[in-house]
């Protein structure tokens, strides 16, 4: 597979991704109560995303390519 | 967004007992763990080249981003399931999925009769069961998996009877 096309379809893998992370937390938004615990569970569930995208990217860079 | 009324106050929220949750946890669980093995299994049969452990490692991260996922799509369902008990009326959100949701509501004063029900034997132990109850209209509410769901039944029932004592004009200025 060539770079470009990876890079396509990684494009649009976290584009679909971030747009359900995005879904999730605006309902969370929308609907939470104030003072439970949910905020700590949507701070976890964000921070371990965020390292993932960011493993998960310098994975992708380092992904040997046909030239 | 759920919008009190002037002098409503929220008494209680009841989501659904953890038991409920349990059978995702352990969809989530074999999600994690079945990967795991077939990898090992994998590695064990063969000498792999530096190369496919970089791809075996970035297919890898991005499942454990679907998982994470799908776990916190799971609990958002768990967690907007909920029935929040006022002193004047109960509020029923029910979650479906990430786009569909159902919110009805009902007024103290239309309570007619509530049923708790503990179906079998692991529900007697963790304490938790199904609550109906039944209102003037024709419909019927009910929660299922509702964790010390006597307490809950109480809490409704103070607030019923409190209003058939004081009036529903005392209750509101309250």
């Amino acid at each position: 597979m060539t770079f470009g096309l990876a890079l396509g379809i990684y494009i649009i893998f976290l584009a679909i991704y971030w747009f359900f992370v995005y879904s999730i937390l605006w309902h969370l938004r929308e609907y939470i109560l104030p003072m439970d615990y949910s905020k700590w569970v949507i701070r976890g569930f964000l921070a371990a995303v965020i390292i993932l995208n960011v493993f998960s990217l310098v994975l992708f860079i380092r992904l040997p390519f046909q030239t | 967004m759920i919008t009190l009324y002037p002098n409503e106050k929220i008494l209680m929220v009841v989501h659904k007992h953890w038991i409920a949750f349990f059978s995702k946890i352990v969809v989530v669980a074999i999600l994690l763990i079945a990967p795991i093995t077939f990898a090992g299994f994998l590695f064990e049969t063969g000498a792999v080249s530096a190369s496919a452990i970089v791809y075996a490692q970035f297919l890898a991260i991005t499942y454990l981003m679907v998982v994470m996922l799908i776990a916190f799509l799971f609990w958002m369902d768990h967690y907007l399931d909920i029935w929040i008990i006022t002193n004047e009326r109960v509020i029923d959100v029910e979650q479906h999925g990430l786009f569909r949701r159902e919110t009805s509501e009902f007024g103290i004063d239309k309570i007619q009769d509530i049923t708790v029900e503990v179906p079998h034997m692991v529900a007697t132990f963790l304490k938790y069961g199904n609550l109906r109850i039944q209102t003037a209209g024709e419909r019927s509410f009910s929660i299922k998996e509702v964790p010390h769901i006597y307490e809950v039944k109480k809490v409704i029932m103070d607030q019923v009877t409190k209003r058939e004592n004081v009036g529903p004009q005392q209750m509101g200025a309250n």
